[in-house]
């Protein structure tokens, strides 16, 4: 005899259990067993609006529109269009002198204007660039079924701002295996992009601007000719490998698992044309003597471990949770942890908290400014905050309901905070709104 | 070593937060699941990409503050977020 408990059981749904089998059985891998449920959920287009925010520095409007069709004969046709402007000032790697100067540097912002770099240290806290940017990105996916077992999709992206272009190309195939309880990924994707800016890319390492006091002149290193500033160049190109292989593993009735290894090359110009690093004399109380763009590898190679899983509690409650690490050549060490746990507390309505917790470690190169005593220049530097060592904590809530039978909507917000060792930034606090509206047809 | 510790330490609660209703074994019970019995796995809220639309935006805003990425796909335009 078998005893159940009833409370921690699901309502059986005999005729969607029976038309899950058919389909399973016939054809169709986990994801098109959901689609073909019910037979006209297969094309749906979804809208999204969505707003980021960052406390005195920058903002982000984003319109999303995700279409998928169903052209018939086992293949779906995937289009997404994505609109951003972006407005607001990002920290530009200068360090805060002791006594901040109100020297100013010419500067090419990422719309193509020049703008000053805040005069007199801007905040008091931190140096910040001014910008504006927009940003337009086409994808186009094709997923087909090419025989019983086996999926392929490819995919082409194209993406534009005012600095940046770039090209994508992608191909994955999803190979179902044990009654389709397994299932293995393998992807490839390669893009080509182009960093545009206004002026042209500054040669790494050289010099932006000196500081004349008399104290910085006496320390001005030997190597720095101030009656040098930098050349600029044509455009900044690179190219970026990146591929994936996966199992995805029903365990139970209830949960899936993912277990992902990624890896990736990034060769050209990976440098940061707008940041810049600062050389200081720590004898005179860290004076900012040269102002240097900064200047990063030209090659990048990038592994990840990804896991994810996902579970249905009780017919109410789902949790997904995934852990990432990842490592590169640069010395980049990773730990991102993300939870997110649905309560549908009501027929057709969801509440969905979410967690979320990163750390990272440093670059080799990374340095918060360069000594002014050095014999020489390293052969890479950036002071840019995103190659430090910082931690990024998220926190939010999402509220869902399904409008009718085809109908979904959901809205959330989260709070987003980032921590810095090892530069002198004031936290970064940031607020994400986003709606969403999803209509199945 | 800390951070390993620390991530997971962290991790694991979260999972044991929502095991609690689980069976012995719990949520990682290894079963052979016929096909007839994957109605649960076929609901939209279980694949392992359900919320397409939030996932995008996540994922460009920590690629632009953070200098890990990927992981789940490969694919999807580039941006020179700053």
């Amino acid at each position: 005899m078998q005893l159940i408990d009833k409370k921690s059981q699901p309502k059986p749904n005999v005729r969607n259990a029976l038309m899950v089998a058919t389909c399973t059985v016939l054809s169709g891998s986990l994801s098109s067993v959901a689609a073909e449920e019910e037979e006209s959920t297969l094309s749906s287009i979804g809208l999204s609006t969505f707003y980021y925010s960052e406390e005195n520095r920058v903002s982000v409007n984003t319109t999303h529109v995700a279409i998928e069709n169903d052209l018939g004969d086992e293949t779906l046709l995937r289009a997404n269009f994505v609109y951003d402007t972006i407005t607001g000032a990002s920290p530009n790697g200068r360090i805060i002198p002791a006594q901040a100067g109100d020297s100013s540097i010419p500067f090419t912002s990422a719309s193509g204007f020049s703008v000053n770099v805040n005069s007199g240290g801007s905040t008091g806290q931190v140096w910040l660039t001014e910008f504006t940017d927009k940003r337009a990105a086409i994808d186009l996916s094709l997923e087909k079924s090419l025989s019983r077992m086996l999926t392929g999709t490819v995919e082409g992206s194209y993406s534009s701002e005012n600095d940046f272009i770039s090209y994508g190309a992608a191909g994955t195939v999803a190979w179902d295996l044990n009654q389709r309880n397994t299932t293995i990924t393998a992807g490839l994707a390669v893009l080509s992009e182009s960093v545009r800016p206004g002026t042209g890319t500054p040669k790494g390492l050289a010099i932006s601007n000196c500081n004349d006091t008399p104290a910085a002149l006496a320390s001005r290193p030997a190597w720095a000719n101030c009656n040098i500033t930098s050349p600029r160049f044509g455009n900044g190109s690179k190219r970026v490998i990146d591929s994936v292989i996966g199992v995805t593993q029903v365990l139970n009735e209830r949960t899936v698992t993912q277990l992902n290894y990624s890896y990736g090359v990034s060769l050209g110009y990976l440098t940061d044309p707008y940041k810049l690093i600062s050389v200081v004399d720590y004898e005179l109380d860290g004076e900012e003597v040269i102002i240097l763009y900064e200047k990063r590898p030209d090659e990048r190679a990038r592994n990840s471990i990804y896991w994810k899983t996902i579970s249905q509690l009780s017919p109410k409650k789902v949790i997904d949770f995934s852990y990432r690490y990842f490592w590169d050549d640069w010395g980049i060490r990773s730990h991102t942890i993300d939870y997110n746990y649905r309560y549908d507390y009501a027929p057709k309505n969801y509440l969905q908290p979410h967690v979320r917790y990163n750390l990272q470690s440093d670059a080799d190169f990374f340095q918060k400014a360069i000594d002014a005593s050095v014999n020489s220049l390293p052969e890479s530097a950036s002071a840019d905050y995103r190659l430090g060592k910082l931690a990024t904590y998220s926190i939010g809530i999402k509220y869902g309901k399904e409008l009718g039978d085809n109908g979904l909507f959901a809205m959330r917000a989260t709070y987003i905070l980032q921590r810095y060792r090892g530069v002198d930034l004031p936290d970064m606090r940031a607020l994400v709104y986003q709606g969403t509206f999803t209509f199945k047809f | 070593m800390r951070i390993l510790l620390r991530s997971s330490l962290l991790l694991s609660l979260l999972i044991l937060s929502g095991c609690s209703t689980l069976k012995p074994g719990g949520m990682f019970a290894f079963d052979k699941v016929k096909p007839w019995h994957k109605a649960l796995l076929a609901e939209e809220r279980m694949q392992l990409n359900p919320y397409p639309l939030e996932n995008s935006a996540d994922q460009k805003v920590y690629y632009s503050r953070e200098s890990a990425n990927g992981g789940q796909r490969v694919g999807g335009g580039g941006c020179g977020c700053n």
